[in-house]
Parts: C-alpha cells; sequence; structure tokens
C-alpha cells in the first residue's frame, strides 16, 4: 500500500506549491461563466428560447471537456518524465516503493487534484446556474458531476501514462499534445479519410455504419456520448446534446462512451505500467 | 518490499525535490518506512543540523550529499548501500562519511559502496570488487588481492656494516626474489607470502645493523590498475583463494565496489 505516500505527497506538493488553487480559481470561474452566460443568452449559446437543466447541462460539458483535457495535459505531463529528468524519482525508488507504487501514487495524486478543483467548480457553477434557471434537479446533475469526474480520471490516466513512457520532458510534452492534436482536433477526419481509402479513394452516397464507433474514439465525444447514457430524457430535450446514430446496431448506443472511456483507461494503464515498470532508469 | 524496508539507499545522479526542506526530505523517508528516528538527530549526524528549515534549492552539492546520506540512514537499516557516497564532498564531509559508515558498520550494518577513490576504498573496506568495463573482474579482500595479482612488497633498509656476504644470506631466503645493496640502501623485494619481519631478522643475524627500514606494499590504486589494464588481466581462477572466508557468520563487515571510470554503467 505505499502507493498512497506517493499520492499523499504528489497532492501535498500540488497543495504547496498552489498549483490546486490556481486549477481551483480556473473551474469555479469557468464553470461559474458559462451557468450565467448560458442561463442569461440561452437562444445565443444554448440554441433554444427557455434555458434548462439539460441544456445547462449539455452546454457546460462541450467546453468543460476542453479545459479538462488540457488542464489535464498541463498538470501532467511532467508527472513522472519530469522526476525522472530531473533524478528524484531516484530519491523516490530508493525508498520502499515499487515502480507501480510510485506510477499509481502518481496517478492517484493528480488524479486528486485535479477531480477536487473540478468537483468544486462544477458544484459551484452548477449551484449558480440552478439559482438562476430557479429549478434545482439534483439528480442529472450529481450524474453530470460524475460522468465528467470520470473523464477527468481517464485523462489524467492518459497524460500521466504518456508521461510515465518517457524519461524526457520534451517528449511528454510533444507526447500529451500529439494526442490531443489528433483525437480532439483532427480526428473528425481521421475516420472520413479511412472510408474515403477504404471506398477507393472516393467518398460514398452514405456513410458506412461502422464509421459511427470510430467517431466516438476520442475520449471527450465518447464523454458526452456516456451523458447521453445517462441523461437521456434530458439529451433528447437539448439540442447538441442527442449524439444518437441514426441507425440500428448493437453499438449504436450510448452506453458506448463508457465502454470507449473504459478502452482509454485499460490501454493507457497497461502501456504506461509496461513501460514504466520494464524502463532502464 | 519487506527487503526494502530494511535498507537504506544513497542513489548517484539524484536530484532533491526543490522547495521542500531538509525535515521535509527526511520526513519523507520517515513515514513510508515507518521509521522512528527524529530529522533533527539524523540531521546532526550528518552535520547539517542548521539546514534543518531551509529549502533544498538552496544546498550545495556537499549539503545534498549529506542530507541524501541521512536520508539513507531512516530507520536503522541492515544493509547500506552507497553510490558514491563522497561525491561533492569536502575532506571533512569525506571523513566524516567514512566515519558515519565505519559506525553504521560496527553496529552491525552491512555497507555495501562504490567509489573511484582508492584510498577511502582501502581505509574502510574489508572486501573489494573491481568492475571494469561492466564486468566483475575481482572480488577479494584487499589481502587477497595482492596475493592474487602477485605483485611484490619492496623492502627498503637501511644497514650499517653491511657486506655482500649479508647480501648472499638474505638473497638465499625462500621468500626473497631479490636483492641488492648500494651504499648502506639495501633493497630487498619479497615474494607475496615473505616474511619483512624474517628479512629484517636476517639481516641482523648475519652481522649489520638495522638503522631504518620503509616498505612499499601495492596500493589499491596499483591494483586496479593490475586488474583494469587490458593485457594485464588475472585469471578469474587465480580469485578464488581466500575469496569467501570473510563471509562468515554475522553480519558482514563492509565491502565496496570500486569501479572502473571506463566501465559502462
Amino acid at each position: 500500500m505505499s502507493w498512497t505516500a506517493v499520492a499523499k505527497k504528489d497532492f501535498r506538493d500540488a497543495v504547496q506549491s498552489r498549483a490546486l488553487w490556481a486549477l481551483l480559481a480556473v473551474f469555479v470561474v469557468l464553470s461559474v461563466v458559462l451557468s450565467y452566460s448560458y442561463t442569461e443568452f440561452p437562444t445565443l449559446v444554448g440554441g433554444t428560447e427557455q434555458a434548462t437543466v439539460g441544456g445547462l447541462v449539455f452546454f457546460t460539458s462541450g467546453i468543460v471537456s476542453l479545459f479538462v483535457s488540457l488542464t489535464a495535459i498541463v498538470v501532467c505531463y511532467k508527472a513522472i518524465a519530469g522526476e525522472r529528468e530531473l533524478g528524484s524519482i531516484k530519491l523516490m525508488l530508493a525508498l520502499p516503493h515499487s515502480r507501480r507504487d510510485v506510477f499509481v501514487g502518481k496517478l492517484v495524486g493528480r488524479t486528486g487534484v485535479l477531480s477536487l478543483a473540478l468537483a468544486v467548480g462544477l458544484v459551484v457553477g452548477l449551484g449558480v446556474g440552478s439559482v438562476l434557471l430557479g429549478s434545482f434537479e439534483p439528480v442529472p446533475l450529481a450524474l453530470f458531476l460524475v460522468a465528467t469526474l470520470l473523464f477527468a480520471v481517464v485523462y489524467v490516466t492518459i497524460v500521466v501514462s504518456i508521461s510515465a513512457t518517457t524519461g524526457s520532458t520534451s517528449r511528454a510534452t510533444t507526447g500529451a499534445l500529439g494526442f490531443f492534436l489528433l483525437f480532439e482536433l483532427l480526428w473528425d477526419v481521421v475516420p472520413l479519410g479511412i472510408v474515403y481509402v477504404a471506398n477507393g479513394l472516393s467518398l460514398p452516397a452514405q456513410m458506412p455504419d461502422w464509421i459511427f464507433p470510430l467517431m466516438q474514439l476520442p475520449p471527450s465525444s465518447a464523454y458526452v456520448l456516456a451523458l447521453n447514457a445517462l441523461l437521456p430524457d434530458l439529451a433528447d430535450a437539448a439540442p447538441g446534446g442527442a449524439n444518437a446514430a441514426g441507425f440500428d446496431a448493437f453499438y449504436a448506443r450510448p452506453e458506448l462512451g463508457f465502454v470507449v472511456l473504459g478502452f482509454w483507461l485499460v490501454v493507457s494503464l497497461a502501456v504506461g505500467s509496461y513501460r514504466f515498470v520494464n524502463a532502464d532508469l | 518490499m519487506a527487503v526494502h524496508d530494511r535498507v537504506g539507499i544513497l542513489p548517484d545522479r539524484y536530484r532533491l525535490y526543490d522547495s521542500h526542506t531538509a525535515q521535509q526530505h527526511l520526513e519523507l523517508v520517515i513515514d513510508t518506512k515507518q521509521a522512528t528516528d527524529g530529522p533533527a538527530e539524523l540531521l546532526s549526524r550528518v552535520g547539517l543540523s542548521e539546514a534543518i528549515d531551509q529549502d533544498v534549492a538552496t544546498f550545495s552539492q556537499g549539503m545534498t550529499q549529506r542530507l541524501a546520506l541521512a536520508m539513507a540512514l531512516v530507520g536503522d537499516p541492515d544493509l547500506l548501500i552507497l553510490d558514491e557516497p563522497s561525491t561533492g564532498l569536502d575532506p571533512n564531509g569525506a571523513r566524516q562519511m567514512r566515519e558515519i559508515i565505519q559506525e553504521e558498520n560496527d553496529r552491525g550494518t552491512t555497507v555495501f559502496f562504490s567509489s573511484h577513490i582508492m584510498e577511502q576504498v582501502e581505509a574502510i573496506c574489508d572486501r573489494v570488487a573491481i568492475i571494469n568495463r561492466g564486468r566483475l573482474v575481482a572480488v577479494d579482500s584487499i589481502e587477497g588481492l595482492r596475493d592474487a595479482t602477485e605483485t611484490t612488497t619492496t623492502l627498503t633498509v637501511t644497514v650499517s656494516g653491511a657486506d655482500d656476504d649479508v647480501v648472499a644470506t638474505v638473497r638465499a631466503r625462500e621468500d626473497v626474489t631479490s636483492a641488492s645493496l648500494a651504499g648502506d640502501e639495501f633493497v630487498v623485494t619479497l615474494a607475496p607470502e615473505g616474511s619483512k619481519f624474517g628479512v629484517l631478522q636476517a639481516i641482523d643475524a648475519a652481522g649489520a645493523t638495522v638503522e631504518d627500514f620503509s616498505l612499499d606494499e601495492s596500493s589499491l590504486e596499483d591494483l586496479f590498475v593490475e586488474y583494469t589494464t587490458p593485457g594485464q588481466e588475472v585469471e578469474p581462477g587465480e580469485l578464488d583463494s581466500g575469496g569467501g572466508d570473510s563471509r562468515g557468520g554475522g553480519p558482514e563487515t563492509g565491502s565496496a565496489t570500486a569501479e572502473s571510470p571506463e566501465g559502462d554503467r
């Protein structure tokens, strides 16, 4: 259980270096601003005449997912690569910690920092939103919070794992930003490209069904899909919320979001811990 | 991990955690090992008491090394592994390091350290291993290494009243490989097992007077060169003699690895 000592130290360092407070401020301000602008201008930012809780949740989720992924990169890219580059990892491993303890401890510590800041930010922001809306719906808001925290855990795991694969922070930065670039910014065209090539260098009139799960591969898409699974009623009512595939297949369901998030969690844990445990430090 | 709890390690090329104090570093180790040591006491052992609340980012290399040693000492380990412990230490610090190693050893701790500083190794180690280009070329006590390399001991005796007969008598001894007289300087080289005292007595018995003498034994440095210079490597078979004798019961009394600079690590 010595990963707890690593996690505790990691968390305490974030508190001491004020990184936690900075994150907290970012999420509180962001969340409050989002709630305010949605309830104030539902037509402009949400696309509906009437502001609803569902609209607030899906509006918030779109922007929060971007912030969570970016802050996860900033907070975590140096988690292990940074200590390896400096050499402080040697002091850590001179103690009775296995490498797996260090990996898990770092993961838990950084998750704690990011999710605490995120949770406080969302609670404050959604609280303000509920007051402005004049209606308080605890269940959907709680489910939204849970899904967003799950998304944060997945992103932290991805970035810490990328950090665990290398002993150089510049490579860790490249890896984390490359991941973000490929999966969050450019991914829309990747499945299209695959279809284009598979179809003999031309786009078919109708997209094949398998493009749907491929489209959901980015963690943020999977997160929105998972939200649809958790809050089907709100998703149907909120424009931009519904993410239905528009056809029948066993995988064309919003629950696919959880599968994809689980996929990222398992794959990055496996790759990160394997690379770190077997690295020549 | 159970083993790891009883080992103290001073790694090589490490970095302390900037913006943490010496006390915080020690507390981290104490918490992890669930030890009962006090940070202040540990720091006074390594001569760093005044720096207890100082940010390690401001530490000199020697202070860093002292703190790292204090961290290795937490929990009174049964085995201390020190990688180049005297890096960055001034002569006083190096001596303090040596004294601490000896203290720990006296308390029954096995100390294993690597060093390029032969005098240090020679001063404290019971057993020495030499690594050349990543290969272990010798493990033995310093005495054993001397024997195995067949390096000779040169005895220089200042004599009065010596003549050719005295030289002949000494040269006739089985443990003497050569003897020559130049003025009153009588230079005798001894075989590895030779008795210095026997030679001195023989000179005396042959009628000459021993005024003074000096001994030139091969230092660990010579032995190291002997073991790591290509073409002069000693056959491993010769090292078996006496290799295991100090591994008897009870705590081992310290051992060291002297590493060849060109060894790939």
